[in-house]
């Protein structure tokens, strides 16, 4: 998936990175997931990028990450008057 | 190597979530990281003119921040006044019984895990700060933020199709960034 642009890949191909994706954040219909499923079988690029995905959602789940809110980061922008 | 120049307009967006992680993580208080960050900041203005641009803007302010960090647990450790340790193995059955609480040390494994994730969390922002700044924004409301699709569209002016290309590209970018960084530790 690195060396080759979302735009150039394959209609099939941009479409199963768009479910694997929503895959990552629950939001993969059950046919979205047999989509990808199916297609992993014959497609090594997309299998490759599959799991890659799911090892960086694993990755970020082992984290709890507290970040500041929009509102926040406007309050310190203000505090730097920038 | 080129001469770096200072950006301050840009630090809030670009470093002011892996301070606030990196300061979260030493203080444990959100106040006062947000508070010790935007000091942070304010240093740094101030002494924008000290900048002599050998190293890079990250790691200038990132060694004000550590001196601020340092700075607070001063001012807390002169207010608190000397540590209290408390000892109390009068009683003959109780000999003995430090031992015990010596050996059974389960924080030690926790803290070896907790450190290792702190140096992941920080590989993540640090990764995050090198891809485009839109689609970080936008990969960090959604990933770390948990924000609604449509919160995320309406605030950063992008469609619901469009919402996807940009996860794609921002959790390809991320991921070739932690291939490089992370993962071959």
């Amino acid at each position: 998936m690195r060396d080759k642009k979302f735009e150039n890949l394959p209609k099939s191909c941009q479409k199963v990175a768009e479910y694997s994706d929503k895959q990552q954040y629950s939001e993969a219909t059950f046919w979205g997931k047999l989509k990808v499923q199916i297609h992993i079988l014959y497609c090594k690029h997309c299998h490759t990028y599959h799991l890659k995905n799911e090892e960086l959602t694993e990755l970020m789940k082992k984290h709890q990450f507290k970040l500041l809110s929009k509102s926040e980061k406007e309050e310190m922008k203000n505090r730097l008057s920038l | 190597m080129d001469k770096v120049i200072l950006q301050p307009e840009l630090w809030v967006e670009k470093y002011g979530d892996y301070f606030f992680y990196f300061t979260l993580s030493k203080v444990s208080d959100r106040e006062v990281a947000k508070d010790i960050v935007s000091e942070t900041f304010l240093a740094g203005l101030k002494s924008k003119a000290n900048f002599e641009g050998r190293s890079s803007e990250k790691t200038w302010l990132t060694s004000i921040l550590n001196r601020k960090i340092i700075d607070h647990y001063r001012k807390i450790n002169s207010n608190k006044g000397k540590a209290e340790v408390k000892m109390d193995y009068s009683k003959q059955d109780q000999e003995g019984a430090w031992l015990e609480e010596q050996v059974s040390d389960t924080e030690s494994a926790s803290a070896d895990f907790s450190m290792e994730n702190e140096e992941l969390g920080q590989a993540i922002l640090s990764c995050l700060e090198t891809i485009n700044p839109k689609h970080a924004e936008i990969f960090k409301m959604k990933t770390m933020q948990d924000y609604d699709n449509d919160v995320i569209c309406n605030e950063m002016g992008v469609t619901s199709s469009n919402l996807w290309v940009i996860i794609h590209r921002a959790r390809i970018a991320l991921a070739s960034c932690l291939d490089n960084s992370w993962f071959k530790k």
